[in-house]
């Protein structure tokens, strides 16, 4: 047995020298001292390494001294709790304990009689008793859990039971009692009770900061809304047999959001993974389309052009357009669904979503007033809104150059990419007498509005548009939306999908329908998104957002309007007239 | 081993050769591998996929690449020397323009089909040459003070690229294992003092520069240091890697609580649970017993490695074994002493546990060269200088 150090390896031994083919010098530094040094080094590390593997091991040697994280007693602070806009609880946090036993210290305090066995499968019910007496009677464990969230009568019945060897760790765990209805505002936790999406996270420094400390919270969701628009929502998913819906419901004035829904969604009480690959992003139900998303929205842009031509004085509503012929812009042949191949007002425009007509106005308007109005309308960049982490919330898409072609595209809502939340806030702004609308998730109180108006449109404009929306509800597109009595107004967009290789599937659409009511004095806000929605009724009508959204809409209004305290006024007028009967869509 | 060190005919036949090689030392390095598969076998919840699988493909490459590279004349790594150092380091250059940015840091060359991370690649290529440098250089003038530029210049140069990238981790594997050739290799003792004092002065400017304008980490790089000697002072922030690896350690305690069943790290408590913090899981799944025993392996690594390198009878393959011996026991050493607190995190993997393939196939084809060492131990090599 060679000594494990040689005592000096780097020189040459006396018997080897003959045998070395290269004759070498002796060299004129210690081999000795600097072979000690480094071995000297290894040790000392394999030493101190584990001295330390021993040090942590036996001072934490037991897993019910682990803290469950960092949390342990630190955390004391519970996280506030999340009411809607009423009082109802949308998140609270509760005390739950986390059971386990130790069979190899039950085992050796003699075993765990069968009947105690049988009691604490009693208590509790999801316990695979088989598996646990197997490690009960072998003591192959030092370690396994009996109920990793047992309410404090679950843990103190088995206490009581006094076996040998379970322990039990107090933990917080956040729940939501709405569950699905309210998963994208909420969002979720993780396993140390930090909020990862929703309001959970956007407001994470409110919610889990130390100074408020048990005072709950008040969204400006409307849990009732909320639930009956997801409700329509889920029921038109079904009916069209769309992959997606969005929708939301906001106030026009102070620009609270009641109700916010992406489908499909989940239980934050039990939050999914996040996606790993961008594709599946997209699909997740853990994406929320109304923040989230950025779709071509079609023909609803109609209004923002018109507010765009009624405020700089390009165009009125009377001004002719030119709409006899598709045109060719840049490449492109736009042309109409159900042109009426004439020249026709601005006016008409908006009501027979005329693409031709709308490229028209565009080009009064001119491509640098466009572009700075979409700024203005807020268009651009992201939404603020208030309660949502900056990552839950998406940029819009502009054209990257604004040329003739990408001008004439946009007046009519394609080759511009946003999500429902944009387009929602800028049409709430126009409705409300032009002054600027910020979104939030959080109750406005009176004293928190804004005195100032932050004008973008005139007062004078606000109203034309409002005119336009209700045209189009009573008239055209918008007519299986227009719920009587309620004095609605709306716009549809129908969009082709764009596909992941680039330009546009014909098959696909993505159909929308934004509401106003009443049009006179609005209130309210809502805006449906459909993503692919088919028609399955036998007929052989295209799906077009006026068959899709608006209905879905309609639908979800007739619920929602009385919730929020508002009576039909001319619940018995017809408002459909009868030589009416020209659908028309962009 | 020694029974073959016979006198023996030159050239060696590739039968010879493969009976000349010293078996212990893979035999080791398969058994530390395959801890390093049970683990990633548990950490993905008892199940082949995502990591353990191709980590098996990995090392059944490179471990195939070890003994072709044993088996290759140590001459001819010593002619490569200079054209793999500037190949590396050219690489490294080219990480800075054509790089992929993986989190947050430039560290990748995408080729198509395999991510190479030039770092790794230094890590030996710095080795090759430093030893070449030495042999090279007549005995007797080994103390020469100017001739301990050119080295410096050679660690420094690919030092100062990786940490830019930045990888702290690498940079000090780089510098430790750089030093440590021109340590062995009889590089003046005053030289190795100022060394010492001049890096404890810059581990005092570097920590000193944390929050003043002229800082010079990044950010996360500050708060690691300064939750390494405070880790309670931000527990859910950076110091949370040293906390939860410590809990799931502690929890372990002696004998752990069985393969597969170490509930932290399954949970999702530690982001890298399955690369850098990969020990955590061993520790709490096998407690102090399974955490020594691994401890306990790399040792034998060491040693049979080293043993190996005392046996070689040129300076540079002699070299190249202590290089290669002294990067390996920094890689385990930093890992395990930054896993139990005793270092800053620096992101340096558990060599051949952690999941990840450069730093696999870079280990073993060190190793390889080790032993490609070892068989032509005794093969005549002309010094520059002697011509």
């Amino acid at each position: 047995m060679k000594p494990l150090f040689d005592p000096a390896p780097f020189e040459q031994r006396a018997e080897e020298i003959e045998i070395e083919p290269v004759a070498r010098v002796r060299k004129p530094y210690s081999h000795r001292l600097r072979m000690r040094i480094a071995a000297t080094t290894f040790l000392i590390a394999f030493a101190a390494l584990g001295w330390r593997m021993s040090a942590i091991a036996l001072e934490h040697d037991a897993p019910q001294e682990a803290k469950r994280s960092t949390g342990g007693i630190e955390q004391v602070n519970r996280r506030a709790s999340l009411l809607d806009r009423n009082g109802r609880l949308l998140a609270s946090t509760l005390q739950t304990w986390e059971v386990f036993v130790h069979p190899r210290e039950s085992l050796g305090a003699g075993g765990v009689s069968p009947d105690d066995l049988e009691k604490l499968g009693e208590i509790f019910p999801r316990l695979d008793l088989i598996k646990l007496r197997g490690h009960l009677n072998e003591g192959d464990r030092k370690f396994f859990w009996i109920a990793r969230k047992a309410s404090s009568d679950q843990w103190r019945r088995a206490r009581d039971l006094g076996i040998i060897g379970v322990y039990a760790k107090q933990r917080e765990d956040r729940v939501y009692p709405a569950g699905r209805v309210v998963a994208h505002i909420v969002g979720g936790v993780d396993v140390d009770n930090i909020g990862v999406a929703g309001v959970e996270s956007g407001l994470e420094d409110r919610i889990g900061g130390p100074d408020n400390s048990g005072k709950p919270l008040r969204l400006s969701v409307d849990l009732r809304v909320q639930t009956a628009l997801r409700n329509t929502l889920s029921a038109a998913k079904s009916e069209f047999a769309a992959p997606g819906a969005a929708g939301l419901v906001m106030k026009v004035r102070t620009g609270e959001m009641l109700a916010m829904v992406s489908l499909p969604d989940f239980d934050p009480n039990n939050r999914p993974a996040a996606p790993k690959t961008f594709d599946e992003q997209a699909r997740s139900p853990i994406f929320n389309k109304v923040t989230q998303g950025a779709f071509e929205l079609g023909s609803i842009f109609k209004l923002l052009t018109t507010a765009m031509a009624l405020e700089s004085g390009a165009a009125n509503l009377d001004t002719p357009l030119n709409a006899t012929a598709p045109i060719r812009r840049g490449g492109f042949t736009i042309s109409d669904y159900l042109g009426k191949g004439r020249w026709m007002s601005v006016r008409e425009m908006v009501r027979y979503s005329s693409n031709i007509a709308a490229v028209r106005v565009a080009e009064l308007v001119g491509s640098e007033r466009q572009k700075a109005y979409f700024e203005q309308f807020g268009i651009s960049g992201k939404v603020p809104l208030v309660g949502v982490p900056n990552g839950e919330l998406s940029r819009a898409q502009l054209p990257r150059q604004w040329g003739s072609s990408e001008s004439a595209t946009v007046s009519y809502g394609h080759g511009i990419s946003v999500s429902p939340l944009h387009l929602a806030t800028a049409l709430a702004s126009l409705a409300n007498d032009g002054c600027k609308v910020t979104p939030t998730l959080l109750k406005v109180y009176e004293s928190d509005l804004p005195a100032e108006c932050d004008r973008i449109v005139s007062s004078d404009t606000s109203e034309k548009i409002r005119g336009l929306m209700r045209l189009v509800a009573e008239k055209s597109s918008g007519r299986n939306a227009n719920i009587p009595g309620y004095e609605i107004g709306g716009k549809t967009g129908t969009a082709y999908q764009v596909k992941p290789s680039g330009g546009y599937n014909t098959d696909k659409r993505f159909n929308s329908f934004a509401a106003l009511w009443p049009t006179s004095d609005p209130e309210y806000l809502m805006f449906i998104s459909l993503d692919d929605p088919k028609l399955l009724d036998g007929t052989r009508r295209l799906p077009l957002a006026g068959h899709t959204a608006a209905p879905t809409a309609g639908s979800a209004l007739e619920r929602i309007a009385p919730l929020l305290g508002m009576v039909p006024r001319d619940r018995f007028r017809e408002t459909v007239s009868v030589e009416e009967k020209q659908d028309d869509e962009g | 081993m020694s029974m073959f060190l016979s006198n023996a005919p030159i050239p060696l036949g590739l039968g010879s050769k493969l009976l000349r090689l010293n078996w212990a030392l893979p035999v080791f390095l398969a058994i530390v591998s395959g801890v390093g598969f049970a683990m990633l076998y548990s950490v993905a919840g008892g199940d082949f996929d995502p990591w353990a699988r191709a980590q098996i493909i990995r090392f059944t490459v490179g471990f195939l690449g070890m003994f072709i590279v044993a088996m290759i004349d140590i001459r001819l790594w010593y002619k490569a020397a200079w054209p793999f150092y500037i190949f590396a380091f050219a690489l490294l250059i080219a990480v800075e323009f054509l790089g992929v940015s993986g989190k947050g840091a430039v560290r990748w060359i995408d080729l198509g089909f395999i991510r190479l991370q030039p770092s790794e690649l230094m890590k030996i290529a710095l080795v090759v040459v430093l030893a070449r440098y030495y042999h090279d250089i007549r005995p007797d003038r080994v103390k020469n003070v100017f001739l301990l530029f050119p080295p410096l210049a050679l660690i420094a140069l690919p030092a100062a690229l990786v940490l830019k990238q930045p990888d702290l981790g690498t940079t000090v594997l780089l510098c430790a294992g750089g030093i440590a050739i021109m340590f062995m290799a009889g590089a003046s003792l005053w030289f190795f003092g100022l060394l010492v004092a001049g890096a404890g002065g810059l581990v005092y400017a570097i920590f000193g520069s944390c929050g003043q304008d002229w800082q010079i980490l990044k950010n996360y790089q500050c708060r690691r240091i300064t939750t390494f000697i405070d880790p309670a002072s931000d527990p859910q922030g950076a110091g949370y890697h040293i906390t939860q690896s410590k809990i799931a350690f502690g929890s372990g305690g002696y004998s752990g609580m069985g393969f597969t069943e170490g509930p932290q790290s399954r949970l999702d408590f530690l982001p890298e649970k399955h690369t850098d913090f990969i020990f955590t899981t061993l520790g709490e799944e096998f407690g102090l017993i399974g955490a020594l025993a691994l401890l306990g392996l790399y040792m034998m690594i060491l040693f049979v490695g080293m043993l190996t390198t005392l046996r070689i009878k040129h300076t540079f393959g002699r070299l190249i074994g202590t290089g290669v011996c002294f990067t390996f026991f920094c890689y385990f050493a930093i890992n395990m002493a930054m896993i139990m607190g005793l270092a800053p995190v620096v992101g340096v993997p558990l060599p051949l546990v952690s999941y990840g393939g450069t730093s696999m196939l870079v280990i073993l084809f060190a190793f390889g060269l080790l032993l490609s060492a070892q068989v032509h131990a005794r093969v005549p090599f002309k010094k520059r200088e002697d011509a």
